[in-house]
């Protein structure tokens, strides 16, 4: 198959603390990813975070993306839920 | 030895296959919060994709919970642990991305916590079981296993499927549904009640280990032939699997000379097995420790426990470093707090 | 006198007719229900002594058999003067350690050339004599198969057994047993059995494809 599909997400956070500790918590499945079939970096400017992923079809482009959406919002619930217990 | 003198707080994220759980443990043992959210599939058995899925749902609440049970400031949480395998994937990275964050927030050490560890660990800490050996069965896993220099060997194992699973298949091809939140193995196991009739089925036990999977198609064709009550299939069924499982730990209990048996894992909750196991030890004048049925099948608390236990031996992972280990086998895993 | 009792038999040191034998009874198990009890009793003593004979038609030491007495499943049999591999192998020094272990690879390639699959090798397993014959016994969970599958779980628990009794060693061991099996078998069937037991490892027991 010689057909390639990339997307990029730009998601924006509340803080800079939480853009940056979601970033770190993805990280390591960018660096040991489940399957070849799609690359992905995460990239953060200030609270901002850019997802790029690079697939080789749009079906393991849409499994990558579904994943990584799916984690963004978990991660963004579990640091919300964290600061309002932050004394 | 690093904080074992200072009060501290583990919370531990279970996620390896179905089941995602939050616990939280103090250093001295005391577990504060166990919170555990099942996924269960409509039909069929778990599409891994679609648990990890259920399970970024309910991280963030069933974290919120165990918090809220444990009575503990977040504060004073001083580490986070989550099973890092084995496991299923997309479940173990699910659980793996949450644990990170909490990490990071806080500013707290991470420790991945081998699965099958944490089964033998929970289980030694609620039993007060010092030295045994452990059979621990579930859906996923069928592993006997003991501690013998520095480490939990595996004495015995399946060499096909999980005894969990062959349950589950067999449940689910004799039409059993789960209902009012009983699991299939339940199911099977208030129907083998009823059964009378033990009919011969295929009996697989290789040294220490065990083989399921011709079991499974003998008894899935009786299923079919129907010639037979479901209720007396059951029961056969169930006598034939869980006579093969004690046999095997009745073998490594006599080779290695243990005197406590240590049952564990999502299977453990069996009546039937709890007994022949309870026979057979005691027959050997070994003290049978059944785990309670909060604390064997996947747990939350059983990571927060062990991620001490690591804690404590400074076995911790750096976040950058923290990738998950789909087939981390238990006998890879170095126990310095065994035999203190 | 009861020598050991192990999970499934015991184990008696007698005298009959003048022999010094052992007397292995299966044992009723009070956690299986009758049925199955009974039947995995007289299959066993019925198998044992048959497949400890086609061992020796294979050229592999193996007790004498006296007598078999189904309805006590029972069997009589020689008692084998000698020490268990298991204790032996850990105070041997590294020469006849490999030397030793060539050798045990050697017989289990003349069983399983002859369709025996000994089904519990260990250690525990392996007598040695005074006279360094080396006598395999307990052939209780034996299969008789030709199937490569077969050989390779019997040498996969054999060397999870080293592993868990002398991890020191294990490896080196597994690894000169394997040369003797390889000089029995052939180099062919070697490798087929070892390519086996690889996969047989990497099989891995977490089944992940649900």
């Amino acid at each position: 198959m010689t057909e390639e599909a990339s997307a990029v997400i730009h998601v924006g956070f509340r803080s800079e603390k939480i853009a940056e500790t979601i970033q770190k918590a993805l990280d390591p499945e960018t660096r040991s990813p489940a399957t070849y079939r799609c690359k992905v970096q995460v990239k953060r400017t200030g609270r901002m975070l850019t997802l790029i992923f690079d697939a080789r079809d749009t079906t393991a482009l849409r499994a990558s993306v579904n994943s990584y959406l799916s984690w963004l919002r978990l991660l963004k619930d579990v640091c919300e839920r964290v600061k309002a217990r932050m004394p | 030895m690093v904080g074992c003198m200072r009060k501290g707080y583990c919370l531990g994220i279970e996620s390896t296959a179905d089941d995602f759980g939050v616990g939280i443990a103090s250093f001295e043992g005391e577990i504060l919060a166990n919170v555990n959210h099942s996924y269960t599939p409509e039909k069929g058995g778990i599409h891994p994709r679609e648990a990890a899925r259920h399970h970024a749902k309910v991280a963030g609440k069933v974290i919120e919970e165990a918090l809220e049970k444990s009575g503990i400031k977040i504060d004073n949480l001083s580490v986070i642990a989550f099973s890092q395998g084995p496991g299923l994937g997309p479940c173990l990275r699910t659980g793996a991305t949450a644990a990170r964050a909490l990490a990071t927030y806080l500013g707290i050490p991470l420790v991945g916590v081998n699965h099958c560890l944490a089964h033998i660990e929970i289980g030694k800490l609620v039993t007060e079981a010092t030295d045994p050996i452990t059979l621990y069965v579930s859906g996923g896993n069928t592993i006997i296993a003991a501690f013998e220099a520095g480490r939990y060997r595996v004495f015995g194992e399946t060499l096909d499927i999980a005894v969990g699973n062959c349950l589950d298949v067999f449940a689910r091809e004799a039409g059993l549904k789960p209902e009012n939140g009983k699991a299939l193995g339940r199911i099977v196991e208030e129907m083998a009640i009823k059964g009378r009739k033990y009919i011969t089925l295929p009996y697989t036990v290789k040294g220490m280990d065990l083989s399921f999977s011709g079991l499974l198609t003998a008894a899935v064709s009786l299923l079919h032939e129907k010639k037979h009550r479901l209720e007396d299939v059951c029961f056969s069924f169930q006598e034939t699997a869980f006579s093969m499982l004690t046999e095997v730990t009745e073998r490594a209990l006599a080779h290695t000379e243990k005197r406590e048996v240590l049952l564990t894992g999502g299977v453990a909750a069996n009546k039937r097995l709890q007994s022949m196991l309870k026979t057979m030890a005691e027959e050997h004048d070994a003290r049978f420790c059944g785990v309670p049925r909060e604390y064997s099948p996947d747990n939350g608390a059983m990571i927060a426990w062990t991620g001490i236990l690591c804690f404590k031996h400074n076995l911790t992972v750096p976040v950058e470093k923290s990738f998950v280990k789909l087939k981390w086998r238990l006998d890879e895993v170095e126990v310095p707090w065994v035999g203190e | 006198m009861l020598i050991k009792k192990g999970a499934e038999a015991s184990l008696f040191l007698e005298e009959w007719h003048g022999l010094k034998v052992i007397l292995k009874k299966r044992l009723s198990k009070k956690y299986r229900v009758p049925e199955l009890d009974r039947t995995i009793q007289i299959q066993r003593t019925k198998h044992e002594p048959h497949v400890i004979h086609r061992a020796k038609e294979a050229g592999v030491p193996t007790p004498v058999i006296y007598m078999v007495d189904l309805a006590e499943a029972t069997i009589v049999m020689e008692y084998v003067e000698g020490k268990q591999v298991k204790n032996v192998l850990n105070e041997l020094p590294t020469e006849k350690r490999i030397k030793l272990c060539r050798y045990i690879g050697e017989l289990i390639g003349k069983l399983h050339g002859s369709g025996i699959i000994h089904g519990d090798l260990t250690t525990s397993n392996m007598i040695l004599t005074p006279t360094g014959k080396m006598v395999f016994i307990d052939f209780g969970l034996s299969e008789q198969t030709m199937e490569v599958e077969a050989k390779g779980v019997d040498l996969h628990l054999l060397k999870r057994a080293l592993h868990s009794t002398h991890y020191l060693y294990a490896d080196e061991c597994f690894e000169t047993i394997m040369e003797g099996y390889e000089k029995t078998v052939g180099e062919k069937e070697a490798k087929l059995v070892l390519e086996k037991i690889l996969e047989i490892e990497k099989r891995g027991r977490y089944v992940s494809e649900r």
